[in-house]
This record gives structure tokens, sequence and C-alpha cells, in this order.
């Protein structure tokens, strides 16, 4: 998958410890910032660089206007270890990923698998707990910049 | 004060004499060069005003490029004395048209002028984008403000930098004003443009998706690629995907 790094920074240097996990459940509809919000304000923890915090949120963004419909319930799941920043978005259909942003008369496009292998290290599909697709912000990436 | 550039109007006219009969570009060109510290100049005194410096210059850009191509060399009337209202006149134009689309409380407007300004200082002194910790650092701010005033950017349109910039002779796009083609470019932005979806994007929208998700350019790549603050680049990005997402919504 895409390797295009904006950066971030090991864990927390400032004594602050960075929350397991944080899960939110939001209609699609009208939520969408609240979930970049709550991806900015978790990710400002781990000291990911302003370029990285802000394609997460591109990426979070384009999943749930492409994967949901306006009148779904999704929920993002952001969670981090040593070594990554994870966030997963479901329950989705398990084929959202195969959905192409554009496509016509077999001229290159953009899937949206390559477009968010773009915005984040890496993008997997989970089928447990609910099947998610998972966006992957490799954390110790962040001095290939 | 205003910036004076070095030549003479006479030798102003003979370039624009040159391009306009010969075609000469590099007539153009050295136009331009001569008249840019003026222009930056006038930019200059609208700085402060909630607005980069950096776009303000690009605007009244724009502004120079249509004096130039508008000025009439029959009329008895010096170059610049016709350069100093375009220009004016665009940059007014272009704080008309970007609005907040909804109330944004002030203290929160003039940290995100503040964060914008910062993050491109940063980004070049740092050689890389800062973080949310550095911003909140050197605006003196919790992070919580900085992640907060850095979303209401997304309540700010910008109209005038892309597709609205009305011409007499037809639209009229900064970055069509300032750069010229590149073949090898134009060749492979085809791919994109020729794409359904692509079709719904106006030139800046699609040039910045190609530079971000075909040529694989950062946002910082892209902001001085195209000359526009880093934050800008995000935004354009933001409503592209949006626009395209909305278009595939409209397929049968």
């Amino acid at each position: 998958m895409a390797s295009d790094r904006n950066g971030s920074a090991p864990l927390p240097s400032r004594g602050v410890s960075a929350p397991p996990s944080v899960s939110i459940g939001l209609p699609v509809g009208d939520y969408i910032g609240v979930a970049r919000l709550v991806a900015a304000g978790f990710a400002s923890r781990l000291d990911l660089r302003y370029e990285a915090v802000d394609d997460l949120q591109t990426a979070i963004e384009t999943v749930l206007r492409s994967a949901f419909g306006p009148d779904d319930h999704a929920t993002v799941a952001i969670s981090n270890d040593t070594e990554s920043l994870r966030v997963a978005i479901g329950p989705v259909r398990s084929n959202a990923l195969k959905r192409r942003l554009h496509e016509h008369d077999g001229v290159d496009g953009i899937d949206l698998d390559s477009l968010l292998g773009r915005l984040v290290d890496d993008v997997t599909m989970e089928r447990e707990p609910i099947a998610s697709i998972v966006l992957h912000v490799d954390l110790a990436a962040a001095d290939a910049v | 004060m205003i910036a004076l550039s070095a030549s003479t109007d006479s030798e102003r006219r003979a370039l624009l004499a040159a391009y306009r009969r010969d075609g000469d570009l590099a007539a153009r060109d050295r136009l331009v060069e001569d008249l840019m510290p003026f222009v930056r100049s006038v930019a200059r005194r609208y700085a402060g005003r909630g607005e980069q410096l950096d776009d303000l210059v690009q605007v009244a850009s724009v502004g120079l490029v249509k004096a130039i191509e508008r000025f009439d060399l029959d009329r008895d009337v010096e170059l610049l004395a016709y350069v100093f209202p375009t220009v004016v006149g665009e940059l007014k134009r272009h704080f008309r048209d970007r609005v907040w689309s909804v109330t944004v409380p002030r203290r929160l407007k003039e940290l995100h002028y503040l964060l914008s300004r910062q993050l491109d200082e940063m980004t070049a002194t740092l050689g890389r984008s800062p973080t949310i910790s550095e911003l909140a650092d050197a605006a003196g701010v919790d992070e919580e403000e900085v992640v907060e005033a850095l979303e209401v950017g997304r309540a700010y349109t910008t109209r005038s930098l892309h597709g609205s910039i009305d011409d007499a002779d037809g639209d009229v796009e900064p970055i069509d004003s300032l750069s010229g083609e590149e073949e090898g470019y134009e060749a492979t932005e085809n791919r994109a443009v020729l794409a359904a979806g692509f079709r719904a994007l106006d030139e800046r929208e699609r040039t910045v998706l190609h530079l971000r998700f075909f040529e694989g350019l950062t946002q910082t790549q892209i902001a001085v690629e195209i000359g526009v603050s880093q934050m800008h680049v995000s935004r354009l990005i933001r409503k592209a995907l949006a626009k395209l997402e909305s278009e595939i919504e409209e397929e049968p």
C-alpha cells in the first residue's frame, strides 16, 4: 500500500499518556465533522504532524462519505500502540474498498483503496467485531520526511 | 509606500509591444518581472485583513496579467497608471468574494488566521509540517483550541481563487495566468481529466488532486508548486473529494 508519509513522531514526548482507545458512534449525515475533530484530538496527543493529521481526517471523511449513506450510523474506533495509530470505521459492506470513486471506459481513475493509500500508510478490512475499513498510520515513519 | 520598478514607461511599452506584435513571451515575462515589486507592494497594503500575503500577491498577480492583456498601447496613459486600479480591483473582488459560510466566533477566526500563517512559516523553518503541539506552543494556546481552530477553516470559502474570476475574454484562472503549459504534465493530467468524476471539478481542483493522488506530492509540496498556503491546499483537496463523491452519487 502507499507509503508517502506526512510525518508523525514517536509516542508522547510530553509525559502525557495517550488514551488506549476512543470509540464514537455517529449518524453519518451530519456528524462527519465530529469524527474529524475526535481524530485530530487523538492524533495530536501522539504528536502527529499537521499534514498527517489533516490527511487522516480526510481519509476518515472519505470513508464515511464513500462507504456509508447519509442515514447510516457508523462507529469510528481510534486506538494506538507503540507503532501505529489505527482507525476502524464500520459497519461496512465487505466489498466497500472495491468501489471506484470514478470510472470511465477503462481510463485510470482513483479507486477508494488507492486514494486512502495516499492519505495513510495502510488500509485493511476487518470482519470482527464488525466489518470495518481500518486506516493505519505508522508512527515510526516520522523521520521519513 | 508603493515600490516603483526601475524601468521607464517607454521601456515597458516596448516590451508590451514586442509581446503583442511578435508574441514575444520572454518580453511579457520581463514585463511581469519588472512590475512584480509594484504588484507585491500593492498587495502588502491589503495584508493584515486575515489573508496571507502570498495569497494576496497571487491575486494581485492575476490583476497584473489582466492589465497586461487589456492595456491599449494607443492610449496616452502610463502602463503603471492602468496596472494599479486593475490590481486593486482584483484584490477588492477577492475580499468581497471570500466569506465564512457559517457563523464562527471571532476568537476562532483570528486563531485560524494565525495558525494558517504559522503553519507555513514553521513548515519552512522546520523543513516539515509542525505538530499540533508545536503549533499550540507557538500560538500560546491549548492543543484543543488548535484542533478546533483548524477545523473552522472548513467554514471558509474561497470562491475567487478558483473558477469565479470572470474576465471579459473568458474565465481566467490564476494558475493558468501565472504558469506556463508543460506538455508532459498536460498529457498525464488528461488521464484524470478524462474520467467522468473529474469533469465536475474546476481546473485548480483537478490540478491539486492530480498532484496529490497521481504524482504523490504532499500538501506542503503542492502548496509550493501552485503558490498557495498549505491550509488552502487542504481545503481544495477536501472540497474536490466531496465534489467527486457527489458526482458519483448522482450517477445512475
